[in-house]
């Protein structure tokens, strides 16, 4: 944006929205709740797409394998499939729905099974980051972007990715590009209305679609984080992680074209300025001056590099409670969440873990 | 020479037929400080004043050095070393800190560069570190106050007196202060120390006197006396806490998920405030605490348009969600925001006006009401009101306001304000230089006004207040606002660490 464009703006339209990162405030005030969860299990990769039937069963992806819990608690492997696995789904009948980076989204296990899903619109499915099944049984698939793949989700927030799609599977194996053209959707989840709630992680907001060609209704229009894994919460409301916060920081490095450009092309990835999902700092993690640590110790209000948030919001979009692990904690990176059996489990990119949140029913009631 | 420096004996000061002290014996010992406690209202400043020669006894009779002493203008106490340092500072504002320093005692032909260099050194000497060629006007507050204390000294000050010295300063200013305080004990200067935080009092003075309606409670050594003894004596009743804390808590759960009021975003101006976001919620009262210079009084003063933010990349601010950019305080006013000043003397009334006319000035402000009509009538029931909703003391109903104590006079700006029926009230330090059972009636008020409805800001930098004021906490620090505390959970240490840090 060129100064004298910018001036101009400022001084004809003063009141125009500025997108700015609003406050954590209300019922999204920081707390240390997630820092003080209990660890249920723990991979050599990060586990993705924590999901449960809702009858019992919850699911998770580990690389290239389906994990399910057992009775036990635990996690034992489930299914093994022939790449790396970025969504799951389960429809509550046994069935999965699995999204595998480069290849498609495909059924497994159920009356579906081997039904697959690989192109939408003439292009591949590529990148799939979130899958949800409606009422009526269709797959709705949320593809992040064409270029980045999801462990390059970073790379895309910094060149701007603009080229995520929502797609609509139906049972016969169709499928139909409702839109396309958007800032990475990361998360996607479907209501019993029939619409379907779509994050928009890089213009951090939340949409909701429904199948009748008009264009979306945008719900949230500005969240203080990147929001991303959406699953069903209470009372119609729904859960929703945030894999990282803005920062001033970032927004400034965002609007500096030529500077990202060259960092991109310069600077290896882990020492972007850059939001992160890990939390495990190295003597080269930027400090920004001091303002991060003091007397040793790293301040809970600092601007997070990374950072741990999950949030539930009720039917109309309104936070009724949040759980936080800020920059002094550890369980960073929050990419799924889900309730089951009363619980609250996530999964934590940094730690490579399956944290309970809340558990038993006491609790989750209060949720 | 006697022992005592300074004795009063029968002292009486009749004002208008009514006592402002009655029958008061006092004695101030070489060296020694001595505090002065008691309510506003209760005589402590009309006591010093007679010291100083600000005033005259109507009975009784003063002696200094054991001989009787009769002043009648400040010049002759000064002559003889008695330095009184106001709570409103009364140096010139338009001159510097040197000329400053030798008011009163100037000689007929001046070197500026002689009278800097003076200056200079004697500041440093007392490691205040103001440069002496500022004029006044240019000075916060605290290094005002460490100019008067310079002056004092200049003037060979043997007895200084101070009214609400630490009242506006910082935790850190405060601790200068009192290294001060005790060099100047040490080189044999007596002090007399009116405040209301008592337990500064208990920290630095020898001995406490402790007045009420007028009248000398008691005077003991500070070694006898803890807080609880003197607020006994002083309020004539016991008190629950400073501020007592359970019952000015909000009650209701319902205001968890709501709408804010007053949204903040990336407000900035110019280098005092710097991207500062936040949110008001209605019928909860927002604390914002952090150090002096924080942004926290300028980020009030733009949002009801005292002060505008920068016009490029300046911000916004939302009113129940519509953008609102003031350019004077009057279109705040009519939107519903009011704003109690921190400096009421300069801000908040007109001082030779009575308390009705005050209040009557500040309902005529509000749409309804606006025009040139005037009923003398309305004035009064409105006055009464609010005199009796906020009890405030007055020796005589239609004197001006500049004769009530401090927290009256607070009361009375309180008042102006809220009778606008605002939506949204930003106190700045409502209890400064305000005693412990006022604190309590203008936190109960504030309370009340929170509870029914009205989103509320208040700014201080008296911590207790803001743990048992506060719905929510939130810490600025360098124009912004780094952190939010709930006030069950949060302590006073961690305040500090999140308003320094």
């Amino acid at each position: 944006m060129s100064q004298l464009g910018f001036i101009f703006k400022e001084m004809f339209f003063p009141n125009r929205d500025r997108h700015a990162i609003p406050p954590l405030d209300g019922a999204m005030r920081p707390n240390s709740e997630l820092d003080d969860v209990e660890t249920i299990a723990r991979f050599d990769v990060p586990p993705v797409g924590l999901t449960s039937d809702g009858v019992g069963g919850v699911y998770c992806a580990v690389g290239n394998v389906i994990m399910k819990r057992n009775d036990a608690g635990l996690f034992e492997d489930f299914e093994g499939l022939d790449g790396e696995i970025s969504a799951l789904a389960a429809d509550g009948q046994n069935g999965l729905v699995a999204g595998v980076v480069g290849k498609g989204v495909r059924y497994i296990g159920g009356s579906a099974a081997g039904t697959e899903w690989t192109h939408a619109g003439g292009k591949s499915i590529l990148h799939p980051t979130a899958i949800g099944i409606a009422p009526d049984g269709s797959i709705w698939v949320a593809e992040g972007s064409q270029q980045n793949a999801p462990k390059d989700i970073i790379r895309d927030l910094l060149e701007h990715g603009n080229s995520g799609r929502i797609i609509k599977c139906s049972a016969s194996g169709e499928t139909k590009v409702i839109t396309q053209g958007l800032a990475y959707p990361s998360g996607l989840v479907c209501q019993s209305d029939g619409s379907v709630l779509v994050t928009e992680a890089w213009k951090h907001r939340l949409l909701r679609f429904r199948d009748d060609g008009r264009a979306p209704e945008v719900v949230v229009p500005n969240f203080a984080g990147y929001p991303g894994h959406l699953s069903t919460g209470i009372d119609d409301g729904f859960l929703l992680c945030f894999f990282a916060m803005r920062t001033h920081l970032i927004e400034f490095l965002l609007e500096e074209d030529t500077y990202r450009k060259n960092m991109i092309d310069h600077v290896p990835p882990e020492y972007w300025v850059a939001p992160s999902l890990d939390c495990n700092e190295t003597l080269l993690t930027p400090l920004q001056f001091g303002r991060i640590k003091v007397h040793g110790e790293t301040k809970a209000w600092a601007p997070p590099r990374s950072y741990g948030l999950v949030a539930h919001f009720d039917s109309e979009a309104i936070a009724t409670d949040s759980y936080h692990s800020r920059t002094n904690g550890e369980t960073h990176g929050i990419t799924s969440s889900c309730f089951a059996n009363g619980e609250l489990l996530a999964t934590c990119h940094a730690q490579k873990s399956i944290v309970r949140i809340l558990s038993g029913q006491k609790e989750g009631q209060n949720v | 020479m006697s022992e005592s420096l300074v004795e009063l004996k029968g002292a009486s000061k009749i004002y208008e037929g009514n006592y402002a002290i009655r029958n008061v014996d006092f004695t101030l010992k070489h060296g020694e400080i001595h505090a002065l406690l008691g309510e506003n209202g209760a005589g402590k400043s009309t006591l010093c004043k007679i010291i100083a020669g600000v005033t005259e006894l109507s009975e009784g009779e003063l002696k200094m050095d054991g001989e009787p002493a009769h002043f009648t203008a400040p010049s002759q106490a000064l002559s003889r070393g008695v330095m009184m340092v106001y709570q409103e500072t009364s140096l010139v504002p338009g001159m510097t800190v040197a000329q400053n320093i030798v008011l009163g005692k100037e000689n007929i032909l001046n070197r500026l560069r002689g009278l800097e260099i003076m200056a200079q050194q004697l500041l440093r000497s007392m490691n205040f570190y103001v440069d002496p060629t500022k004029t006044v006007s240019q000075l916060t507050s605290a290094q005002k106050q460490m100019v008067e204390i310079a002056r004092a000294v200049h003037h060979g000050a043997r007895i200084i007196i101070f009214d609400e010295p630490t009242a506006t300063l910082t935790p850190e200013e405060k601790l200068y202060f009192f290294a001060v305080v005790d060099k100047l004990r040490k080189q044999g200067v007596s002090m007399i120390y009116i405040s209301h935080a008592l337990e500064e009092a208990l920290e630095i003075s020898d001995r406490i006197s402790i007045l009420r309606d007028g009248e000398l409670v008691k005077t003991a050594n500070t070694s006898d006396l803890d807080r609880d003894t003197i607020v006994r004596n002083m309020v004539g009743r016991d008190l629950a806490s400073p501020v007592s804390k359970s019952a000015n808590k909000h009650d209701n759960e319902t205001a968890k998920a709501r709408k804010p009021v007053l949204k903040v975003e990336n407000v900035i101006y110019g280098n005092v405030v710097k991207n500062m976001s936040f949110s008001v919620f209605p019928g909860e009262i927002t604390c914002i605490g952090g150090l002096i210079g924080s942004g926290r009084t300028e980020i009030a003063q733009v949002i009801c348009g005292e002060v505008k933010r920068n016009i490029l990349n300046g911000g916004m601010i939302y009113l129940n969600d519509k953008p609102i950019r003031y350019t004077v305080p009057a279109q705040g006013v009519r939107d519903g925001i009011a704003y109690v000043t921190e400096d009421r003397k300069l801000n908040g009334f007109f001082e030779t006006m009575d308390i009705a006319q005050n209040i009557y000035i500040g309902r005529s402000t509000t749409p309804e009401y606006r025009g040139l009509r005037y009923s003398e009538a309305v004035e009064e029931t409105v006055a009464e009101h609010w005199i009796k909703k906020l009890q405030i003391r007055a020796i005589g109903k239609k004197i001006g306001v500049k004769e009530l104590s401090g927290g009256n006079q607070q009361k009375v700006v309180i008042a102006k304000s809220m009778v606008q029926e605002p939506e949204l009230i930003i106190f700045d330090e409502p209890t400064r230089g305000v005693d412990v059972g006022a604190i309590d009636e203008i936190h109960a008020a504030i309370r009340q006004l929170a509870n029914s409805g009205v989103a509320v800001i208040v700014i201080s930098s008296y911590l207790p207040e803001l743990l048992s004021l506060g719905d929510r906490i939130l810490v600025a620090k360098q124009g912004r606002i780094i952190e939010e505390f709930s006030p069950e959970t949060v302590t006073e240490e961690a305040i500090m660490h999140a308003a320094i840090h």
